[in-house]
C-alpha cells in the first residue's frame, strides 16, 4: 500500500492536486473508503490515490426543502443518521454500504433492492461538483427538486467509476421516512413458484418497497433451507397491515408453508441483516434484464442453478453468487453462458471476483452500442485518460 | 442573418421525405415560426418525416451541407426551443406517431418521438397502467418535446419528471448517424447517456424512438381542494404539508385572477371570490389514503383554509384538474398576451418569492397571475400585458427579470420544466460560472462538432449574461419579443 | 361591404398553446401545422396584416379546413376560430384568388342552386340532378378511392325520386298547443332526407307545436357563408328574417344543424346593416334547434317502445356550433327500450361539411373512416344523427364499410316512438324501416 497519494482537505485543494498531477502526465484514482475498490478491471498503468475522506462538510441541509448538499468522502452512515435526527433518509440502500462514501457510492453505481419503488442515483441526484481532469471545479443541475437549466452532466458520472472526474459534492433529494415498516418473508420449495408469487405481488396495486426472491442464503441470516420471497412494505399504519396481510395471503395460497411478517425493530434488524449479508471472498456476478427474461432465465436455472442467488423482482436485477472455493473456469464458463442467455437484452457484470477470473474474462462483458459516443466524451472531459485507466469499459 | 437554404438541399431533402412534406412558401414558413412562447423566427425550409432513417437521412444532408436544424414536436413549448432562430431546417416529427411496443409485463413501452404524451396513457390504461409525466399540455405535447425539455408536470411532485421514466432512446445524432442509447432494462451498463441527452433541448440530437418506462395505477386516489384568503396563508400550507412529511401526489396552486379566468373558460367549480386554492392530490392503496387526507385537511385548516373539500365523484375530480390543465390558455381571457416564466425555489422559499412577486408587480404597475406546481416550488408566474404598449412589453422584461433573479438569489433556478431554450440561455451565467459553461460546451462540440444541431439554444452565445431584452431580427413585423 | 383587417382581431386571443391541436380532424389525419387550428390563425394573421396575399398557398391551406369549429369548443382562449374562418374565405374569394379545382362548380351551386327553391326542386324532381357534374364528379372520385361494386355505390345516392313537398303553411298541435314553432325546411334536406323533415314536423306536433312553414324562406346561407360569399349570405339572411319574424312565431326551429348555427349568427352577419341589424337579432334570438326545444317539454309526451342499442353522432354543427349535445341525448334517454351507447371520440367530424366531400375527397372519406370505425366498434342497430350533410355522409361511411346499420336523423326516430307501435328489435328494422305510414 505505498502508492503515491495525496489527500486534499477542501474541494479547491482537490482541484488544485488534480490539476498538477495531471500536468506531470500521472494517472489519478479517486478514493474513498475504499470499500468498493474491487470494482472493475486492474488498473492500466500505476496511478496517484486521491483520497477524498476528508471532503466530509455538510455544505447545505434545509429538511423543509426535502434537499441536502454534502461534500463526496461523507460516510453514507454519517449522512443516514444527519438526515434520520429530521425524520428524513436517502432512500437508497446498497448493500454492505454503511462505511461507503457518497462518491464511491455514485461513482459505482451502487444501489439496492428499493430502487424500482424510489429509483437508484439518478433519480436522487439534484446536482454535483465534480473536479475534471484539468483541475477545474465544474458543476451542473442545482439544489432544488426541479430543474431543467443547462445539461445534467452529473448523469455521466453516475456509475462512470470515477472515468470522468473526481465528484467533489452533491446535491441529493431526501425524503420523509416511512411512517411503519414491514418485512413478510414467505418460503417456498419450489424456486418457479416463489418466483411467480413475487411477481404477482410486485405488479399488483400494493406500494411496495422491494419484492426480492432469495435463493440457498437462508442460513447465512438465520432461516431454514430453500427459497424464500421477502417483501419489504413501507408507508402507513393501515397500508402496511393490509399488504402484509394479502401477500401473507397470496403466499399459502401458492402453498408456502411458513410464511412470517416481521415489524418494529425486529423488522429493521432483518432488513439491515439481509443488508449486510458477508461476500468475503465471494463472487458476484450482477445481472440486468428485463424482469420477465430474468426470471424465465432463473426459473430454467441458466442463472445461479442451485448456486445462491438474490433477485431484486420489479428491477429485474438478479445476483448470483459464487463461494471463495469455486473454480474459476467453472465461474467463467458459467458469466459467459449467462451472457449468451442474456443477449443483447441484459447485461451481466462481475462486481467482484478473484483474480484469477479477472484474468480470464472481461468483468464488464461487451460495450453498449453507444460505446462510440461514450469515448467522445470521455475524449472531451478526459482527453488523456488519467482518470481511473483502464478499469472501466473499453478505453474508457 | 439566416442563411437560405441552397435549392439543392431542397431537392435532396425532398427525395428522402417525399415532395408532399417538404414546405418552403412564405405561409408555411410561417406556420412554423412558432411555439407556445412568444418568440418566433422562420425556417428556410419545414420537412415532415415519415420514419426515423428519414429523419437521419434529412440530418445527413443538413449536416453535410452546414445547415443548421431544428426537431419540432407539438410546438407546445414555452422556451422557444423549437424556434429556427438561426433558420435552417426545422424537421417536425408529427408523423412519426406510432407506438411500436408495449410490453406490461415489463413495463415499457417503445414510441416514435411523436407520439402524444396522453395517448400513451391512454393505450395502457386499461391495463392498469399509465406514463407518468403529465404536463399540462398532454393531450397534445408530444413525448420526443418531452425528453428533449424534460418536462414535468403536476404529479412530478411524488414521481419525478420525464427523465426518471425514460430508460432508453434511438437517436440520430447531428451528423446523421443512428444509435441506441440506454436499454429496456436498468443497467445498460456505461455512461447515463440517456440521463444526457433527456433535457438537452434538441442540441445534441433528434430521438426517433424511445422507450418510456410504464407504471402501475394507483389502486385509489383522492382530490381535495383549499380555498384561501389570502396568497400567504396557501403557501404557508404548502410549506407545511412538505414539512409534515406528507408528499402528495399533485399540489397546485391557483391565484385569484387565474381561479376566475379557469371559471369563466371550463367552469371547474373553483370558489371565485377566494385569493387562492391549492387542488391537492393524494394516490395510493385505499387504505392509507384517509390518514393521509385527514393530516392534508388538518394543515390546511390550520393555515386558515376558509373551505376544504374533496371531491366526491371521479367526474367532479375530472372538472377540478381541467380547470387546472386549461389554466394556461384561459389567461388570455385576462389580457391578450403573457410573459410565463417557470422559475424555482427551495420549498421553505415560497412564501417570500411569493411575496416578492406581488411587490414586483405592483412596483411594475403590471398584473402577474399565478399557477404552479407550488409543492415543488416551481413557480409559474404569467406576467399580462396588451403587445401594443411598448411601456408595457418593457416593463414586463424588467419584472421578469426580477423574480427569475429572486428565485436565483434563494438557491433556486431558472427553469424548473420548461427548458432555457433561447429565452433564458444568456442568464444561464446567473447560476453558473464560465467553467461549468465550459464544460457544457465541451461535451456539446463532442457530440455536434460542426454546431447545426439546435444551434444558439441552451447555452449562452458567449456575450455576457443579462442581454435579455434582445429583438432577433427575424421577427416579423406587428410581432414582438 | 368587404372585410377589414378589423374583423380578424380574434385572432389575437390566439396565445399558441396548441390546446386545440388533438381536436382537429384535419390535423390528426395530416400532421402538419398548416393543417392545425393555430396554422390557420397565424396565415389569417398574415393575411390581416398584409404579409400574405391571398393565393394558391393560402388557398390549398385554408380551404382544407372542415370548418367542424372543434378548435373552438377545445380553444381556452375563446378564439371565435368558426368567425375567423369566414371572414378569412371572403377575403380570399373577393381577391379572386383560384386554382381551387371546383370553385367554378362551387360558384354554380351556390348561386345558382342553392338559394333558389324553384331550380333545386326542378333539378330534384326531374332526377336530372342526378346528372349534374357535381354528384357524377362526386360519384367518380370514391369509385376511384373505393373498391367494390358500383351498384352499391350508387345506391347511396340521395333518393331524389321519392319528390318532397313542402308542408302547408300551418300545421295544428296534435292534443293541447303548448307553443308556434316557425318551421325552417333547410334547402338540401327536403330534397334528400325528406323523411326527417317529415318527422320533426309530426314530433313538433305531438310535443304540442303548432307548426309554421313560411313559404317565402330561403336558404339558410351557411355554405355560402363558409366559401366567402358573404354578400350572397346577407342576401339570404335579409330574405329570412322578414319571411321568420312574419310568422310571429315564438320560436324559429330547424332540424338542420348546419342551418341553425348559421341562423344563429344572423345578427353578426348584419351587425353593419343598419336597417337589419335590431331586426336580424331580434329573430335569432329565437332560433332554437329542434332538440333544444323538444327537451324542454315538461312532461314529455308518451311514445312507445324502441328496441334497439343505438348510437348518436354529433354533427359539428350542433356540438361545436350551437354547443348542443345533452338535449339529443337527453331525448334518446327518454325512449323506452332504447339502448344508448357512447362512441369514443363523439366530437370527431364525420368528413361532411357541406360540399366538402366532393372538393376534398381525399381528406372527407379519412376523416369519415376513422368516424366509422369507431361507430362500428360498437355494433349499433342504428346510427342517428341530426344533420342531412352528416346523415349522407355516414351513410356513405357505413357502406364503405360494407356494413349496413342503417342511419337515421333523431326526428325520424323519436315520431317512430311517439306513432308507436313498439319496434321489437333490429330484425323488424331492417325489414320494414322506421318510417312505416306517414301522418302529417
Ligand atoms: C398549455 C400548456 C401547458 C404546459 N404545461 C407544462 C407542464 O405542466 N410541464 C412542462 O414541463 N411543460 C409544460 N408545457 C410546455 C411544453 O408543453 C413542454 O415543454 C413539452 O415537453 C413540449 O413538447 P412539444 O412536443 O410541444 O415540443 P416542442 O415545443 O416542439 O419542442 C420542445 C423542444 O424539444 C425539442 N424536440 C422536440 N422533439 C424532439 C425530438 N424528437 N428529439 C430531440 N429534440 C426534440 C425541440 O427542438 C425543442 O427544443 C406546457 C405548455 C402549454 C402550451
Ligand atoms: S387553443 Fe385557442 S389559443 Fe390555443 S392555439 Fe388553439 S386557437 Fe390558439
Ligand atoms: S374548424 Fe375543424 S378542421 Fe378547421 S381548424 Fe378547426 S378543428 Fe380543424
Amino acid at each position: 500500500m505505498n502508492d503515491p497519494r495525496v489527500r486534499p482537505a477542501n474541494l479547491a485543494e482537490a482541484a488544485e492536486a488534480v490539476g498538477k498531477i495531471a500536468a506531470r502526465g500521472l494517472s489519478l484514482r479517486p478514493i474513498g473508503a475504499g470499500s468498493r475498490g474491487w470494482l472493475g478491471r486492474p488498473a492500466e498503468s500505476e496511478a496517484v490515490l486521491i483520497e477524498t475522506r476528508d471532503l466530509r462538510n455538510l455544505e447545505h441541509y434545509e429538511p423543509g426543502d426535502l434537499t441536502v448538499t454534502v461534500e463526496a468522502g461523507m460516510a453514507f452512515e454519517t449522512l443516514a443518521g444527519l438526515l434520520e435526527a429530521e425524520g428524513q433518509w436517502l432512500p437508497v440502500n446498497p448493500a454492505r454500504s454503511g462505511q461507503s462514501t457518497l462518491g464511491g457510492l455514485l461513482a459505482t453505481g451502487a444501489t439496492g433492492s428499493i430502487r424500482s419503488r424510489y429509483g437508484s442515483w439518478r433519480d436522487l441526484v439534484l446536482g454535483m461538483s465534480v473536479v475534471l481532469a484539468d483541475g477545474s471545479l465544474s458543476r451542473s443541475g442545482g439544489r432544488v427538486v426541479k430543474n431543467v437549466s443547462g445539461y445534467d452532466l452529473h448523469k455521466l458520472h453516475i456509475g462512470a467509476l470515477g472515468t470522468l472526474g473526481l465528484i467533489g459534492s452533491v446535491s441529493l433529494r431526501v425524503m420523509p421516512l416511512p411512517k411503519e415498516q414491514r418485512l413478510v418473508l414467505a418460503s417456498f420449495k419450489d424456486r418457479a413458484v416463489a418466483l411467480e408469487v413475487a411477481m404477482a405481488t410486485a405488479t399488483s396495486q400494493l406500494e411496495l418497497a422491494a419484492v426480492e426472491v432469495l435463493d440457498n442464503l437462508s442460513p447465512s441470516i438465520g432461516l431454514a433451507e430453500g427459497t424464500w420471497m421477502a417483501v419489504r412494505i413501507a408507508g402507513t399504519e393501515a397500508d402496511c397491515a393490509r399488504s402484509a396481510r394479502e401477500i401473507q395471503e397470496a403466499s399459502r395460497m401458492a402453498g408456502s408453508r411458513r410464511h412470517v411478517t416481521l415489524a418494529g425493530t425486529e423488522c429493521l434488524r432483518a432488513l439491515r441483516d439481509l443488508n449486510e449479508l458477508p461476500m468475503e471472498g465471494t463472487t458476484i456476478c450482477r445481472i440486468s434484464a428485463p424482469p420477465s427474461l430474468a426470471i424465465q432465465l432463473l426459473k430454467q436455472g441458466s442463472l445461479g442453478g442451485d448456486r445462491r442467488v438474490i433477485c431484486d423482482i420489479p428491477g429485474g436485477i438478479v445476483h448470483v453468487l459464487w463461494n471463495g472455493d469455486a473454480e474459476p473456469s467453472e465461474i467463467i464458463k458459467s458469466v459467459d453462458g449467462i451472457r449468451a442467455g442474456l443477449g443483447r437484452s441484459g447485461s451481466a457484470i462481475l462486481l467482484d471476483a478473484p483474480d484469477g477470473v479477472r484474468a480470464g474474462i472481461d468483468v464488464w462483458g461487451p460495450p453498449p452500442p453507444s460505446y462510440p459516443l461514450m469515448q467522445s466524451i470521455k475524449r472531451a472531459l478526459d482527453p488523456d485518460r488519467i482518470w481511473n485507466r483502464g478499469r472501466f469499459i473499453g478505453d474508457l | 442573418m439566416s442563411p437560405t437554404v441552397d435549392p439543392a438541399v431542397r431537392s435532396e431533402i425532398a427525395g428522402v421525405v417525399g415532395a408532399r412534406y417538404v414546405f418552403d412558401r412564405d405561409e408555411e414558413k410561417r406556420a412554423y415560426s412558432y411555439d407556445a412562447s412568444l418568440i418566433r423566427a422562420r425556417p428556410d425550409l419545414v420537412c415532415v418525416p415519415g420514419s426515423a432513417e428519414e429523419v437521419a437521412a434529412v440530418v445527413r444532408v443538413a449536416h453535410r451541407h452546414r445547415v443548421p436544424f431544428v426537431a419540432r414536436g407539438a410546438g407546445t413549448g414555452i422556451a422557444g426551443g423549437s424556434i429556427p432562430i438561426e433558420g435552417g431546417i426545422v424537421i417536425a416529427l408529427t408523423r412519426l406517431n406510432r407506438i411500436l411496443e408495449v410490453n406490461i409485463p415489463d413495463r415499457y413501452a417503445v414510441v416514435e418521438p411523436g407520439v402524444v404524451n396522453l395517448d400513451l396513457t391512454r393505450r395502457v390504461e386499461n391495463e392498469g397502467y399509465c406514463y407518468r409525466p403529465d404536463p399540462s399540455s398532454q393531450k397534445v405535447c408530444t413525448i420526443g418535446g418531452n425528453v428533449a425539455s424534460n418536462a414535468g408536470g403536476p404529479h412530478c411532485l411524488a414521481y419525478g419528471v420525464t427523465s426518471n421514466h425514460i430508460l432508453g432512446m434511438e437517436v440520430v445524432l447531428p451528423d446523421g448517424s443512428i444509435t441506441e442509447i440506454g436499454a429496456p432494462h436498468l443497467e445498460p451498463g456505461g455512461y447515463d447517456l440517456t440521463g444526457l441527452f433527456t433535457g438537452s433541448e434538441g442540441t445534441l440530437g433528434i430521438a426517433t424512438k424511445i422507450i418510456c418506462r410504464l407504471s402501475r395505477s394507483s389502486e385509489a386516489v383522492r382530490t381535495m381542494l383549499a380555498s384561501y384568503d389570502r396568497m400567504e396563508d396557501a403557501a404557508a400550507a404548502v410549506e407545511a404539508i412538505i414539512a409534515a412529511g406528507v408528499i402528495p401526489a399533485a399540489l397546485e396552486m391557483m391565484d385569484r385572477e387565474i381561479i376566475r379566468a379557469v371559471e369563466a373558460a371550463v367552469g371547474a367549480g373553483y370558489p371565485v371570490d377566494a385569493e387562492a386554492v391549492l387542488l391537492i392530490e393524494i394516490e395510493g392503496p385505499r387504505d392509507g389514503l384517509n390518514e393521509s387526507s385527514d393530516v392534508i385537511k388538518s394543515l390546511c385548516l390550520d393555515q386558515g383554509a376558509r373551505e376544504f373539500r374533496t371531491a366526491q365523484s371521479e367526474e367532479e375530480r375530472q372538472k377540478l384538474w381541467k380547470g387546472r390543465k386549461g389554466a394556461l390558455g384561459a389567461v388570455a381571457r385576462i389580457k391578450p398576451m403573457y410573459y410565463l416564466h417557470d422559475g424555482v425555489v427551495p420549498r421553505t422559499r415560497l412564501l417570500w418569492v411569493m411575496k416578492k412577486i406581488a411587490a414586483t408587480a405592483a412596483q411594475h404597475r403590471l398584473t402577474i397571475v399565478n399557477v404552479f406546481h407550488a409543492g415543488d416550488g416551481n413557480l409559474h408566474p404569467f406576467i399580462l400585458f396588451d403587445p401594443a404598449d411598448a411601456d408595457e412589453v418593457r416593463r414586463v422584461h424588467l419584472a421578469g427579470e426580477e423574480i427569475l433573479r429572486a428565485c436565483v438569489e434563494c438557491g433556486g433556478t431558472l427553469s424548473g420544466e420548461h427548458g432555457i431554450g433561447i429565452e433564458k440561455n444568456e442568464m444561464m451565467g446567473w447560476i453558473f460560472s464560465e467553467q461549468d459553461l465550459e464544460t457544457m460546451r465541451r461535451v456539446r462540440s463532442a457530440i455536434d462538432p460542426a454546431g447545426v444541431a439546435n444551434p444558439k439554444k441552451v447555452l449562452p452565445s458567449g456575450a455576457r449574461c443579462g442581454e435579455l431584452s434582445r429583438s432577433p431580427g427575424s421577427a416579423p413585423a406587428g410581432a414582438w419579443i | 361591404m368587404t372585410v377589414e383587417p378589423s374583423d380578424f382581431s380574434a385572432a389575437k386571443d390566439c396565445v399558441s398553446c396548441g390546446l386545440c391541436l388533438p381536436h382537429c380532424p384535419t390535423y390528426r389525419e395530416y400532421p402538419v401545422e398548416m393543417a392545425s387550428p393555430r396554422g390557420r390563425i397565424e396565415l389569417m394573421k398574415g393575411l390581416a396584416e398584409g404579409e400574405l396575399q391571398p393565393g394558391p398557398a393560402l388557398e390549398e391551406h385554408l380551404s382544407l379546413c372542415l370548418g367542424c369549429r372543434a378548435c373552438e369548443t377545445a380553444c381556452p382562449s375563446d378564439v371565435r376560430f368558426g368567425h375567423l374562418l369566414e371572414n378569412a374565405r371572403a377575403v380570399l374569394k373577393d381577391a379572386g384568388a383560384s386554382g381551387w379545382t371546383s370553385s367554378a362548380l362551387r360558384r354554380l351551386f351556390l348561386n345558382q342552386v342553392f338559394p333558389r327553391p324553384a331550380v333545386l326542386s326542378a333539378l330534384a324532381s326531374s332526377l336530372r340532378f342526378y346528372q349534374t357534374s357535381m354528384l357524377r364528379r362526386w360519384v367518380q372520385s370514391l369509385l376511384r378511392l373505393m373498391p367494390g361494386p358500383v351498384e352499391r355505390l350508387e345506391a347511396l345516392m340521395p333518393d331524389f325520386t321519392a319528390p318532397w313537398s313542402a308542408p302547408p303553411p300551418e300545421l295544428p298541435a296534435h292534443g293541447p298547443e303548448r307553443g308556434v314553432a316557425a318551421f325552417l325546411t333547410g334547402c338540401v334536406m327536403p330534397h334528400c332526407t325528406g323523411e326527417a323533415n317529415d318527422a320533426t314536423l309530426e314530433v313538433l306536433r305531438h310535443h304540442g307545436y303548432r307548426v309554421l312553414t313560411p313559404k317565402d324562406q330561403r336558404c339558410c346561407g351557411a355554405l355560402h357563408l363558409h366559401s366567402g360569399y358573404q354578400e350572397e349570405a346577407r342576401q339570404l339572411a335579409r330574405a329570412n328574417v322578414s319571411a321568420f319574424e312574419a310568422t310571429g312565431a315564438d320560436v324559429v326551429v330547424t332540424s338542420s344543424a348546419g342551418c341553425g348555427a348559421a341562423l344563429k349568427e344572423y345578427g353578426d352577419l348584419l351587425s353593419r346593416d343598419p336597417e337589419w341589424a335590431e331586426r336580424s337579432r331580434a329573430v335569432e334570438s329565437r332560433v332554437r334547434d329542434v332538440h333544444q326545444v323538444l327537451a324542454e317539454t315538461d312532461p314529455p309526451p308518451p311514445m312507445g317502445r324502441i328496441a334497439l342499442r343505438a348510437v348518436y353522432d354529433d354533427p359539428c354543427h350542433l356540438l361545436h356550433g350551437q354547443g348542443v349535445s345533452l338535449e339529443p341525448r337527453q331525448l334518446l334517454r327518454a325512449v323506452p327500450g332504447l339502448e344508448l351507447v357512447e362512441a369514443k371520440e363523439p366530437d370527431w367530424c364525420c368528413g361532411s361539411a357541406g360540399i366538402y366531400t366532393v372538393t376534398h375527397t381525399e381528406m372527407s372519406l379519412r376523416v369519415l373512416d376513422r368516424k366509422m370505425e369507431d361507430l362500428l366498434s360498437l355494433e349499433p342497430d342504428i346510427i342517428l344523427t341530426a344533420n342531412p350533410g352528416c346523415l349522407l355522409q355516414l351513410r356513405l361511411g357505413v357502406a364503405r364499410s360494407g356494413s349496413d346499420v342503417p342511419v337515421h336523423h333523431v326526428m325520424e326516430l323519436l315520431a317512430r316512438a311517439s306513432r308507436g307501435p313498439d319496434l321489437t328489435g333490429p330484425d323488424e328494422l331492417r325489414r320494414h324501416g322506421l318510417t312505416g305510414e306517414r301522418t302529417r
